[in-house]
């Protein structure tokens, strides 16, 4: 019976260092089929339109890729998506949160269920890499205890690729590529739902970029998250995106798999999937895939054969794996 | 509410077998995290049947509680199992922070460190006005390469605009010299030396004394800011790769301003500060106003002025150079910015006060007095 008590008085300790807001469920839907649905929207600057009756829905457990040309409003639309950058007109939701109609840090109830990694890092440039892990957990989560905040600290930090020592660095101690890596590990500390990638390879070796590749994936399948991830690495596209969202004239011209983009016959789109880095990339995906299954017969054929089998979608094994996995996943997005 | 999971202990044979419940998230952990470390009785196995769902944090949880016990988990979904290896892979205990010295020998060291750092402080001080004197030298060779646009921005900056706050501020000053002094006076019955006093003391100390302050207050610390955070990001960096000295594009445009427009805000606010003055002798003293600046022409010896005059510049010179090498020290990170700032205002303060007592001596030596 006195075991018992303790066991009381502990969870009423605890739960009164709970923080109220992270529980706001109200309306929220964190089981709803699509976490994230933009319509109508339009950001400006100035006289700058941005974007333009832009719509897109993005669906739960899949890796959306975001490809577009450099300044067609990428960062922007994932700054709206996430609150930072207030909208002309649309509206936006989150597990069914509006974020157009919230405060700029009005506690919305889906913060705790996000992690965001912006293109520049942004590191808290006065903490470690380790305490940058700690500051989400501590705002969130409270409740936990000291000693496991930092056990979760450290793993993630690992977890992230980088080298255990780089947990007490300081930010501007770090390489280019250290800093993506810790900001990752900051974007993952509360095992979100929600991940927001902004260019997370730029900058990676090619080594460490296939391995950030099969994390996002791997934490994809085992977690259920849903990433919204902008690149310009086709690599990353080919090897571990459910599908890609095209960003061109201000809107969200096509959103499918990479074959469904391919068939589309918007000339941005064909050149952006049929010029050479693409083809490399799409060629190299396939092999690794053919790799994989043990598949030999493909190995003596010429690059130029290749090429016709990639355009070819329907025949080609990596395309059709990819178009199986992305199955279940509908076209109606845009 | 939240839910929170839970453990119960089954005992049977000597073997304790221990059963989690719940969703084993970030979200529900900190309970069963607590006690599970208060747990101290041996463990053989860790059974994972009845949770419902795992991250990475709850996965962290059992793999250290069965590391720790040495026991086995059993019955783990497929997905647990992959979060438990992927956790585990990731073990580390690499400290959070750097490593700290004790009190005991951080005081010493830090005093130490403080006094080496006054030494350097000195030192790379003065070579950095060597580095201007050098600059300017090369530039007066060059004059193509003087960026003069940027020195037409930055007296508009220090200068101009400053104009509003300075005259208030001098307007002030006289006011409460003059109010001040005749209120002292009126008992020798000398009221008609307030001229005397207001004159002197704004063209001589208070004038540009006050000058000064408000400038470093304003533009030292926005030459640190500016510089420091340019630093940061790497611009200046940048400048060096291109070519751009650093010393050319931007120092050498903001210490010329302030030390050009120091005399000129210095001789506007002796002015205003002696209108001040003339204005609160017609209110309180009887003294009509025309009155008071005519006199002012009598009693005030020309040299007063020039003692003014001289000091500006210097005083000028002092801020700016302590404001752009404060902000040229900044490595790092953002508090840097405001640590540096922060610096840069004070020591040219500092700094221009204690220069001021010196001219003060000195200019009475050579019978300025
Ligand atoms: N704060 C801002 N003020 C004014 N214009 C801005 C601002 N932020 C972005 N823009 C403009 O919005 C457009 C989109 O910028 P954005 O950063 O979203 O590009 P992007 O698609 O992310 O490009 P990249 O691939 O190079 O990162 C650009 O034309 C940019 O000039
Ligand atoms: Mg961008």
């Amino acid at each position: 019976m006195d075991e018992t008590h303790t066991d009381d008085t502990l969870r009423e300790e605890i739960e009164q260092q709970v923080h109220d807001e992270t529980l706001i469920e109200g309306a929220t839907d964190f089981d709803s089929d699509y976490p994230i649905v933009i319509e109508g929207l339009r950001n400006s600057f100035g006289s700058q339109n941005v974007h333009e009756d832009l719509s897109l829905k993005v669906k739960r457990g899949e890796i959306l890729g975001v490809v577009g040309g450099s300044g067609t409003g990428k960062s922007v639309l994932m700054r709206s998506i996430i609150g930072l950058q207030i909208p002309d007109a649309g509206t936006i939701k989150v597990f069914g949160r509006s974020i157009t109609e919230a405060e700029p840090d009005e506690e919305i109830g889906v913060r705790s269920r996000w992690g965001v990694l912006f293109q520049g890092g942004a590191l808290f440039s006065t903490l470690t890499v380790g305490e940058n892990v700690e500051v989400p957990i501590k705002q969130f989560y409270p409740e936990i205890s000291e000693e496991l905040r930092q056990e979760i600290a450290r793993y993630k930090v690992v977890l992230s690729g980088l080298p255990e020592e780089a947990a007490s660095k300081y930010p501007a101690e770090l390489s280019g590529g250290m800093k993506k890596r810790a900001g990752l590990a900051r974007a993952l500390a509360i095992d979100p739902a929600l991940l927001f990638l902004d260019e997370p390879t730029a900058g990676l070796d090619p080594v460490g970029a296939a391995k950030f590749d099969e994390l996002t994936r791997e934490l994809t399948d085992t977690l259920g998250l849903t990433v919204f991830l902008i690149t310009h690495d086709l690599d990353t596209l080919y090897a571990i995106c459910d599908r890609v969202a095209v960003l061109a004239d201000k809107k969200v011209i096509a959103v499918g798999t990479i074959p469904e983009l391919l068939e589309t016959d918007h000339p941005w789109i064909q050149e952006y999937f049929n010029g050479p880095r693409s083809r490399a990339a799409s060629e190299s995906h396939d092999r690794s895939e053919h790799k994989l299954k043990n598949n030999a017969s493909e190995a003596g054929t010429q690059s130029g054969a290749k090429r016709e089998a990639m355009s070819d979608v329907d025949t080609d094994d990596g395309a059709q794996d990819l178009a199986a996995k992305s199955k279940a996943i509908d076209n109606d997005a845009s | 509410m939240r839910e929170w999971a839970d453990f119960t202990v089954e005992e049977g044979g000597g073997r304790n077998c221990v059963t989690l419940q719940g969703p084993l998230t970030i979200a529900s952990i900190a309970v069963v995290d607590r006690k599970l470390r208060d747990y101290d009785d041996s463990v053989q196995s860790v059974d994972l049947a009845q949770v419902d769902s795992i991250d990475t944090v709850g996965a962290w949880v059992i793999m250290r509680f069965a590391r720790d016990k040495d026991a086995e988990i059993i019955n783990a979904s497929d997905q647990a199992k992959r979060l438990i290896a992927a956790v585990e892979e990731s073990a580390s205990t690499a400290p959070l922070a750097p490593p700290r010295l004790r009190a005991l020998e951080r005081v010493p060291a830090e005093v130490g460190d403080k006094v080496v750092d006054l030494g350097w402080g000195v030192t790379s001080v003065v070579g950095f006005l060597g580095a201007i004197i050098s600059s300017f030298g090369t530039l007066i060779r060059h004059p193509s390469r003087f960026r003069f646009k940027a020195l037409v921005r930055q007296l508009e900056v220090v200068g101009v605009s400053s104009l509003g706050i300075i005259g208030l501020m001098s307007f002030l000053i006289g006011i409460v010299i003059a109010q001040q002094g005749a209120a002292q006076l009126k008992q020798f019955g000398a009221e008609i030396y307030t001229i005397n006093l207001t004159g002197r003391l704004a063209l001589r100390e208070l004038g540009v004394l006050m000058t000064a302050i408000m400038v470093a207050g304003r533009s030292g610390s926005a030459f640190a800011a500016q510089l420091g955070t340019m630093k940061l990001t790497e611009e200046v960096d940048a400048m060096r790769t291109i070519g751009v000295s650093p010393m050319e594009a931007l120092i050498i445009p903001r210490v010329l301003a302030a030390v050009l427009m120091m005399p000129l805000l210095g001789f506007f606010s002796c002015m205003v500060a002696i209108v001040g003055g003339a204005f609160v002798a017609d209110l309180t003293l009887d003294i009509p106003f025309l009155t008071f600046l005519s006199r002012i022409q009598e009693v005030v010896p020309t040299y007063d002025l020039w003692v003014g005059l001289i000091k500006a510049p210097v005083f000028g010179l002092i801020v700016a150079l302590s404001g752009c090498y404060q902000g040229m020290q900044v490595k790092g990170d953002a508090e840097q910015v405001g640590l540096r700032t922060t610096q840069a205002v004070v020591l040219g303060i500092f700094m221009v006060i204690v220069l001021d007592a010196f001219f003060a001596v000195f200019f009475s030596e050579i019978g300025w007095a």
